[in-house]
């Protein structure tokens, strides 16, 4: 069947059959970030926010998802390197990073990545744009959310051994 | 497709310290699960439709699911094939994959001077790596038809090396990839499906994908090795050890992978911990026994701990009752019978996985600090033997009904819920003494920054991340001028790969000897620039070695410096071209154990048998933390994991062999907002036999969780679980005979 997604603000016109699940397409246009976990969304490693609300992708047909807003975790760090003429970043800029490419990208990222990455709530990073997916669910509902609905947020979502809830916390 | 090749799905150095007894395909198939034919096809979808079009017809075989009926005369026979080749005491026509008897010392005589000997038996169930990425491969024909393999792997050069005969393939025309990957667990210490796609590659010439399900990780992958473990110990009235003793029945289901060395490390690592005092510290007297048998179940395999989980359960759980039966202070107990530094690991002189074994000396114990640390961080003192605390929590109102069917014995005025706290002392190993090698190799680039390349395996755990960080210190940079690649048998040294707790020590240290390598030689090229440079001729005198590299630069004791790009143009460049680089290996003569006292605090319903871990400490002698956050994750996911192996997780098959758990529905692992308050203490060592001091974290933190958590239960309620998991069922039965003894006491 013929298909048209709207995946982090871009169009695709794609084909598929009926039976094949957004899980499957997205990552088949390239959407890397999200995961195959289990096949019944258990552990949430398949999150994907359909019109800003955290859905399993494995567990909703492609076809289903037409005429709504998809937002996977590419849509926050957008991969934009430095064209020519464009010049460094203000990272890059400041002496004491000079000649970190490094630092320059990571001044791109989403405050929730960069809370990420500075907590430490990052093991094998497989779950990890599920995580922050869920994250940006709630926080962009409720900017100051108490601890239990931090938890009824992961909890809704995830299920992985590596890490514990503290870097929700910051 | 070439049946006659037998081999081992463990991913282990050479030779495969076990049987091989693995086809890619075989006329037999060994458990519900097992491989029957392999379909290739556009899509998944037609691929599932051809394999219901393919119809097998079965002679059905006897079947054996019972270990302890394994080796009795009339058992199934798993193993007859004639290509089965054995490794050390294997007997197939006995369903013993491997067999292990260890004495250490005069065991007989340790028991004979004994006041007291003190026996039980523990048990522990299968359960599942359960890493969230499961097993996946993709394999194709590169443009110089050599065959590639890139895969979720911990072991990229045991792929390579094991399956080329496997393949028909000599090593050359094979390169494996490891890219970044969804964890491991152990699970992936196993050359488990890579086959499969590379077979039908070779078949097809085309790329193959192949991915597990998760209900393939349940049916058809790997497991931990569950076990039946005695335990006899010889006690004096004082509490100084004199014998200790564990037999154990280890099934390893279906095939023998890692038969031998998982239950070798169960006895290895958790029967050393204690040695006995006085005389009897000096000459150990331990004996450590296993068969490990095949059934017709699910192959065991390598899950971090490696057997050692296993042993912890049986051995803290028994010293627990032991310090109780004899009126002792249950740590005090533990610590006059803990090794202590300078003296021999016991086993040691006696065992290593089937090879030659070499004395080695412990060098550094922090278990006494870690002690006095975690009972501080849990408030032990406040809480151990205290009534008061134990009936603290707060009361839950009681039906009159479920009291009097239940128990008969609850009145509204007892409390439902009591608290109860628990410890387990542990320790494990870090990397394989004499076996274990990791390679290095760290190249200079234009701008100063450093290419470090290694054979290391990076599963999720951060390595990548620390052994950038080692080199980074030597050379003075930040991390981020170190430029890691890993895990790619065509451009990467060897390395082991990432199993036995050994990445940080073995490989961090060849990459450490490695910039080594490349610091000195930068300090030669600076030294002879700061001197060229410099106006004051007593600087013609400047040596290599009294240049620090710092900062991105070399810098002379005079304040002096030059800039690791400007030596690094100079040299590819300007004068007396060269490219400066370094390659390094690592071997460790020893295995440094880490130890790790583990605090748990729960609460238990008396009414339900419901046990809640409210609290896990964990205080960890791990030699100098590399990386704070990192390690402290390991510790953290290692504890969510050993929780769910403590109180929930059990792999379980009905009559018919057919798992009864496929999912993450029945299976229920620990979630991130269901876990109690975690606290990890690093209590630093300095181990010596490492540039850096460090031993390992990996594995450390799935041993203690269970056993601290059964002697909590124990200390709450006065109920003995023997089996792991301590679920509601198995507390509340142990209530209920607690209940009924306390009920005929009270008649006489």
């Amino acid at each position: 069947m013929n298909l048209s997604l709207t995946i982090n603000g871009t169009p695709h016109e794609t084909t598929c059959p009926a039976s094949e699940s957004l899980l499957s397409i997205l990552r088949r246009l390239g959407y890397y970030g999200v995961k195959f976990g289990d096949e019944h969304g258990l552990s949430g490693a398949d999150t994907i926010l359909l019109d800003g609300k955290p859905v399993n992708a494995c567990l909703i047909l492609a076809a289903q998802a037409e005429g709504h807003a998809i937002v996977t975790i590419e849509a926050l760090a957008p991969y934009s390197p430095l064209l020519p003429g464009e010049g460094p970043g203000p990272a890059l800029r400041s002496p004491a990073s000079a000649g970190s490419r490094a630092e320059g990208v990571r001044s791109r990222l989403h405050p929730i990545q960069q809370a990420f990455i500075e907590t430490g709530a990052i093991q094998c990073g497989y779950c990890t744009p599920a995580q922050i997916l869920a994250a940006k669910a709630l926080l962009d509902k409720n900017p100051n959310p108490t601890e239990t609905e931090v938890r009824e947020a992961i909890s809704r979502l995830l299920h992985c051994r590596p890490i514990g809830p503290d870097p929700w916390a910051a | 497709m070439r049946r006659s090749v037998v081999y081992s799905t463990a991913g282990q150095s050479d030779p495969i310290p076990g049987p091989l007894d693995t086809f890619s395909l075989d006329n037999k198939v060994r458990f519900v699960g097992d491989r029957a034919a392999f379909v290739a096809a556009e899509t998944p979808e037609i691929a599932e439709q051809a394999l219901r079009l393919i119809d097998v017809e079965y002679e059905i075989l006897p079947a054996l699911f019972d270990s302890t009926e394994a080796m009795k005369p009339g058992a199934p026979i798993l193993h007859d094939e004639p290509e089965y080749v054995h490794f050390a005491d294997s007997d197939p026509k006995r369903n013993i994959a491997a067999e292990i008897r260890i004495d250490i010392g005069d065991v007989n005589k340790g028991f004979a001077e004994a006041d007291e000997i003190f026996e039980g038996v523990y048990e522990v169930p299968k359960v599942q790596q359960a890493h969230i990425e499961p097993h996946v491969a993709v394999t194709y024909w590169d443009e110089d038809e050599r065959l590639v393999i890139r895969t979720s792997t911990q072991v990229p050069f045991h792929v390579r090396r094991q399956l080329a005969p496997v393949l028909g393939l000599p090593v050359k025309r094979i390169r494996v990839i490891k890219p970044r990957i969804g964890g491991g667990f152990g699970g992936k210490q196993e050359v488990l499906i890579e086959d499969v796609a590379a077979h039908l590659t070779i078949a097809t010439g085309r790329p193959v994908l192949i991915e597990y399900s998760r209900e393939e990780e349940f049916t058809a992958s790997r497991s931990r090795h569950p076990m039946r473990i005695r335990m006899k110990t010889g006690v004096k009235r004082d509490g100084t050890m004199t014998a200790n003793e564990m037999r154990i029945l280890s099934d390893t289901g279906a095939y023998g992978c890692h038969a031998l060395t998982v239950t070798g490390n169960t006895g290895q690592k958790s029967m050393a911990l204690y040695v006995g005092d006085g005389e009897y510290r000096k000459s150990p007297n331990i004996r450590f026994y296993a068969d490990i048998v095949y059934t017709n179940a699910v192959p065991s395999g390598a899950y971090r701990g490696y057997g050692v989980p296993q042993g912890f359960w049986a051995v803290e759980r028994h010293m627990e009752k032991i310090a109780r039966a004899l009126g002792l202070d249950p740590l005090e107990f533990r610590l006059k019978n803990a090794i202590r530094p300078g003296e021999f690991h016991p086993f040691s002189t006696a065992w290593n996985e089937g090879r030659e074994p070499h004395p080695e000396t412990i060098h550094t114990v922090g278990l006494e600090e870690c002690v006095r640390q975690g009972k501080a961080a849990i408030g032990w003192d406040g809480k151990f033997g205290n009534e008061k605390w134990r009936v603290s929590v707060s009361r839950v109102p009681v039906s009159s009904e479920n009291v009097t069917r239940d128990t008969g014995k609850h009145d509204t005025s007892t409390p439902a819920k009591r608290k109860g706290i628990g410890v387990a002392l542990v320790m494990q190993g870090t990397a394989i003494p004499y076996l274990d090698m990791g390679g290095a190799s760290i190249k200079m680039n234009d701008d100063g920054s450093f290419n470090l390349l290694v054979g290391a395996t990076d599963l999720g755990t951060g390595s990548d991340t620390v052994l950038a960080q080692m080199a980074a210190e030597v050379l003075g940079v930040p991390t981020e001028d170190i430029l890691v690649y890993s895990s790619d048998t065509d451009f990467t040294p060897f390395d082991k790969g990432a199993y036995a707790s050994s990445t940080t020590y073995i490989s961090g240290a060849a990459v450490v000897k490695a910039a080594e390598i490349v610091a000195e030689r930068i300090k030669v090229r600076a030294a002879k620039i700061l001197s060229q440079r410099s106006k004051v001729k007593s600087q013609g005198d400047l040596r290599p070695a009294d240049i620090r590299l710092a900062d991105r630069k070399a810098i002379a004791p005079n304040g002096e410096s030059v800039s690791l790009a400007e030596i690094a143009l100079d040299t590819l460049h300007h004068s007396e071209q060269e490219q400066i680089m370094g390659v390094a290996s690592y071997v460790s003569p020893s295995s440094p154990p880490p130890f790790a006292a583990q605090f748990a605090e729960v609460t238990v319903d008396t009414e339900t048998g419901a046990v809640k871990v409210d609290k896990l400490v964990m205080a960890v002698d791990s030699g100098v933390i590399v990386n704070p956050l990192t390690a402290s994750g390991q510790i953290e996911g290692g504890m969510t994991q050993a929780l769910g192996y403590a109180v929930c997780e059990e792999m379980v098959y009905d009559e018919k062999g057919r798992a009864r758990e496929r999912n993450f529905g029945g299976y229920h692992i620990f979630r991130a907002d269901e876990m109690p308050k975690l606290e990890t203490i690093f209590v630093e060592t300095f181990e010596p036999s490492h540039p850096f001091g460090v031993k390992a974290v990996a594995e450390i933190p799935m041993d203690g969780v269970a056993p601290a958590v059964g002697n909590a239960i124990l200390d709450a309620v006065g109920v003995n679980t023997d089996e792991n998991p301590v679920t509601p069922e198995k507390v509340w039965k142990g209530l209920r005979s607690v209940y009924n003894n306390a009920d005929q006491r009270s008649k006489k």
